[in-house]
């Protein structure tokens, strides 16, 4: 490496100058130079003020921002900030009040014609009237010099168009945001004015994180003509405009028309696109006046069906049919952040009575089985109890014995083991990682969903008769095996793991990602912080080598973060990694947005319901045959097929898919080999297996996105590291013999 | 530093055909025998090739490879071997240069390395010694490579710029006005120094602030039409700027 050389600073910006700076200028300043806007040369300079020796003289000079004052009446002007079709925005000082504003102005300046003047302002006038937190209040309205001019806040910040670049936002933040606004727009429409322009670009959002609303040039003052706009003129942005804007029916245009461009804002801020965007102007009205919205959740399945159903209730075409004011809007929208039921669609009551017992689900559900198996119990068994009484009564010779009750009870105990045993395997399954969950974004079909939660119900009936066999024997043969209520607990018990799995699924569908899932609440800073640097050097190894799911584990198993506090700090580390080393990690996940492909889960679906329906019949059939062939070959080989693709599975890290897959297939092997009576029934079973454990490999082997391509190279459980040496880049980056170290 | 050319009839010429010269009217158009934008993307290609050399100076450490690569890539690139790219970006030069760059490391240099031509088949000339040695002359282990593309671009912009300036003033004879007063395109602007410029041009402090006037009012119109050269339409310019000025920002 060559010797630092000597560098200096620019005096005028301080940045540091490069030793290659042209014919030794700040680079920085040269750019700036050019980016002075060519109309402050139109105004004139106010140059009497004797004790500031440097504005320049009158009308010629054109001083760079920032090192030379400008003057506008009170005004000192420091910068540009946004220029838009009709008037360009300047960051200025008012001298007299010493604070800073800005100052909006005419485009063209002196030679504005009369309407433009007027439209401007009316624009001033209509801000004017209005004082709210959420908007941008208007101070002064002028002319000087034959410029005209009004003064408004100054909002640090960004507007909400730039805060889109990123994608998507979360859909808790879009709702406080545009609840915030709805707000202000509903004391705006109070106060006799409609906005008429709302779009992402007039919004801004100041250093507190609160949306402000700017930008009133196409505002109207209700009941006022001011004789601009004629019927017919379209004004204003077509993405965001209600079709009766779009169409030019001006008298049709009242606050609906605001609330339609507050949920097309709504609609940009889940799905990172207008709800109505085309090539060209005509076209994009046309779709707006004509088409219905593509639906947000088919664009970013994430979205909470509650928030889909207000949003696209603004888009409505007929204002009649939107929500009639913006404070109606707002209330909805804070009912939903409230988890509460929104007035925009009735609750179906499944809905309904889970909000109401979702705050102690364990302990409902626990009285719930022990009541309704206690009950059942009872009632069953004395009624049972009074037939055997009967029937003693007339056979006065009988005896308690093991009889053909005893065998029904056999008999349905072997089925309902393995029932049980492949509920179970089914709930580990869905268990999986919630982690790793969160980070793929897994969303499941509700075919899925609908097959998860019959299953649960099939092992509850299936739990249900066992108890009925049970107590039958008990009552009438005073046979009684103390597992048998054990198993029956069981069964009931991940029957109710498989159902809760899928009211959690449906509560994340209808209300958000919640609770110690939700990332928006942490603070990773403070999270880093407190973090030792071998800690924080654990998972910067582990994400730099790819090992995301190790340093998941670490931070949920060693540090005890919830699940949205990993994810915070992971995405804010990843991201800091991936500034100082573009080459060896890629920036964190954008939140998810991709099409919902209903392929892919029609597939898992169909493994899973043909190992199912092969396994089961399978055995029903061992059941009922007679005959007693040890055929444990067959068991015995697909029981030692799946421990050997278990172990693979595990040491290769294969997705949790394939791991289950391969546990399932151990099962139907074990299965197969307590409960195989007869050599068909072994084929049809080892059939079953077998064909599981080969399309969860094929599956594996042949799909490259669910197989790591590394090995593991940070040992997280014990807190060691392995040998950095190991890390190897991925395949399609440069080799690592070209690669210069970076550190 | 490297070559440039100093033909003001060329310059003249972008200047009054912006449109059929946007460079990425050339990708668009396929193998296009169109002379004249074709022509633009050679110019480009010439004027802009050392912040891709800088760029891939800071990711391979060999030299004679680095060099190799910008050669082979530029190759590559007038022989409009990236239509099919459908990169985002592409309304910018600066970005679109380096995404197919980085598209070339990662996808063709394994392969052209295998069959390699002989011979250069560029049209214009790569300077690398000078090259080396302004590369040299920067500490770089602290930015990422497309920190220093992205500097060593805007540094090239400005550089044809002032040379472009100072060479108008030449050819009106007012050589030492662009000396003297060019440190007033970069903001320094006081009544003393007014006044000091002018008594080295044997001006009055009035003359000397209208002249600087006059200089900057051309330099600015000189960045713009330069930068206008590397986007695709004339309202994207204040964008890049604002883009370029970020850069040195922190």
């Amino acid at each position: 490496m060559t010797e630092k050389q000597h560098q200096t600073r620019c005096p005028s910006c301080g940045v540091m100058l490069p030793a290659t700076a042209p014919s030794g200028l700040c680079p920085r300043c040269l750019v700036q130079e050019a980016m002075v806007g060519t109309n402050i040369s139109e105004l004139p300079v106010h140059d009497s003020q004797p004790t500031e020796p440097r504005p320049a003289a009158a009308g010629t000079e054109l001083p760079a921002p920032g090192t030379a004052l400008r003057y506008l009446g009170d005004y000192e002007i420091l910068e540009e900030i946004a220029r838009g079709a009709m008037g360009v925005v300047y960051k200025a000082r008012q001298t007299s009040l010493d604070r800073i504003v800005a100052i909006k102005m005419i485009l063209a300046g002196e030679l504005a014609d009369a309407e433009s003047i007027q439209r401007f302002r009316a624009e001033a006038e209509a801000a004017a009237r209005l004082h709210h937190p959420h908007i941008v209040s208007v101070h002064e309205v002028g002319e000087y010099a034959g410029h005209h001019y009004f003064c408004m806040d100054y909002v640090a910040g960004q507007n909400l168009k730039k805060k889109m670049l990123d994608g998507p936002l979360a859909p808790l933040k879009a709702t406080e945001y545009v609840t915030a606004i709805a707000v202000a727009l509903q004391s705006a429409h109070e106060q006799g004015v409609l906005h008429r322009d709302l779009k992402p670009a007039n919004i801004m959002i100041d250093q507190s994180d609160q949306p402000r609303i700017t930008d009133f040039g196409l505002a109207k003052i209700i009941g006022q003509d001011s004789g601009l706009t004629h019927t017919g003129a379209v004004m204003g942005s077509p993405s965001y405009m209600a079709p009766e804007q779009a169409e030019g029916r001006l008298h049709a245009v009242g606050p609906a028309s605001d609330v339609y461009a507050l949920g097309a804002i709504l609609y940009e801020l889940l799905t990172g696109r207008a709800p109505f965007q085309g090539p060209s102007l005509a076209n994009t009205i046309n779709q707006v006046v004509h088409q219905p919205p593509i639906a947000p959740r088919s664009l970013n399945p994430q979205i909470p069906v509650d928030l889909e159903t207000i949003c696209l209730k603004c888009l409505e075409k007929h204002s009649a049919g939107r929500y009639a004011s913006a404070a109606e809007l707002a209330d909805d929208l804070q009912r939903f952040a409230n988890r509460q039921p929104i007035s925009a669609r009735t609750a179906s009551w499944p809905i309904r009575a889970w909000s109401v017992a979702k705050n102690r689900p364990w302990l409902i559900t626990t009285l719930t089985i022990l009541c309704c198996s206690l009950l059942l119990a009872v009632t069953y068994g004395l009624w049972q109890h009074s037939r055997f009484l009967n029937w003693q009564f007339t056979h006065p010779d009988s005896v308690r014995q093991p009889g053909p009750r005893t065998e029904r009870l056999e008999t349905w105990r072997d089925n309902v083991i393995f029932v049980f045993l492949a509920i179970s395997t089914m709930a580990l399954i869905g268990q999986g990682d919630p982690r790793q969950d969160q980070r793929t974004a897994r969303v499941y079909s509700r075919g899925l969903l609908f097959f998860t939660a019959g299953c649960g119900l099939a092992g509850f009936g299936l739990s249900v008769v066992f108890l009925t066999c049970i107590i039958d024997a008990w009552v009438w043969e005073s046979s009684f095996r103390v597992w048998d209520p054990l198993w029956f607990y069981f069964g009931c018990y991940f029957s109710y793991v498989l159902i809760w799995m899928v009211a959690q699924e449906f509560e994340k569908r209808v209300f958000g990602v919640r609770g110690d899932q939700d990332q928006s609440a942490v603070d990773p800073d403070a999270l880093l912080a407190n973090l030792g640097d071998e800690q924080q050097q654990a998972i910067s190894d582990a994400l730099l080598a790819n090992q995301e799911d190790a340093a998941m584990k670490y931070c949920g198993e060693r540090l005890a973060l919830n699940v949205g506090e990993t994810l915070a700090l992971l995405n804010m580390m990843q991201t800091r990694l991936h500034k100082q080393h573009p080459d060896r990690i890629d920036p964190p996940p954008p939140p998810p947005t991709y099409r919902y492909s209903p392929r892919k889960h029609v597939f898992q679906l169909a493994i899973l319901v043909g190992l199912v329906l092969l396994a089961v019949p399978a055995h029903v059939l061992c059941i009922l045959a007679i005959d007693t062939h040890p055929a444990g070959v067959a068991g015995i080989a697909g029981a030692v097929a799946s421990i050997l693709t278990l172990l693979l599975a595990s040491h290769l890290e294969w997705q949790p898919r394939a791991r289950c897959l391969a546990v399932l297939g151990l099962l139907l092997g074990a299965g197969g080999l307590l409960l195989v009576q007869s050599v068909p029934s072994a084929v049809l079973s080892w059939t079953g297996w077998t064909t599981g454990i080969v399309v969860g490999v094929g599956y594996c082997v042949l799909v490259p996105k669910f197989r790591n391509r590394t090995p593991p190279v940070v040992d997280i459980t014990d807190g060691k590291h392995s040998d950095r040496r190991s890390i190897r880049p991925g395949k399609d980056r440069l080799s690592a013999s070209n690669l210069e170290s970076d550190s | 530093m490297p070559e440039f050319e100093s033909d003001q009839t060329a310059l003249a010429a972008y200047n009054r055909d912006f449109a059929t010269t946007c460079w990425s009217v050339v990708l668009a158009a396929g193998q296009s025998t169109d002379s004249r934008s074709t022509a633009a993307l050679d110019r480009l290609c010439r004027d802009y090739w050392s912040p891709l050399y800088f760029y891939v100076r800071r990711r391979v450490t060999d030299v004679a490879e680095a060099q190799d690569l910008t050669q082979a890539f530029f190759e590559r690139l007038l022989e409009k071997r990236y239509l099919a790219s459908a990169d985002p970006d592409r309304g910018r030069f600066r970005a679109f240069l380096l995404t197919a760059f980085k598209h070339f490391l990662s996808k063709e240099w394994d392969k052209a390395r295998a069959q390699k031509r002989g011979g250069n088949r560029l049209h214009f000339a790569l300077h690398f010694p000078d090259a080396n040695a302004e590369y040299d002359l920067e500490p770089h282990h602290e930015l990422t490579a497309e920190t220093i593309y992205e500097r060593r671009w805007l540094l090239s912009v400005l550089d044809r710029v002032l040379k472009q300036l100072e060479q108008e003033c030449a050819g009106q004879g007012k050589r030492d006005h662009f000396s003297h007063l060019k440190d007033f395109l970069s903001g320094h602007s006081d009544q003393t120094s007014y006044a000091n410029a002018g008594q080295a041009l044997g001006l009055s402090p009035d003359a000397a602030k209208m002249a600087a006037h006059r200089l900057r009012t051309r330099y600015r119109q000189l960045l713009r039409n330069e930068i206008a050269r590397t986007v695709e339409c004339p309202e994207d310019v204040d964008d890049e700027l604002n883009r370029l000025f970020r850069i040195f920002s922190d």
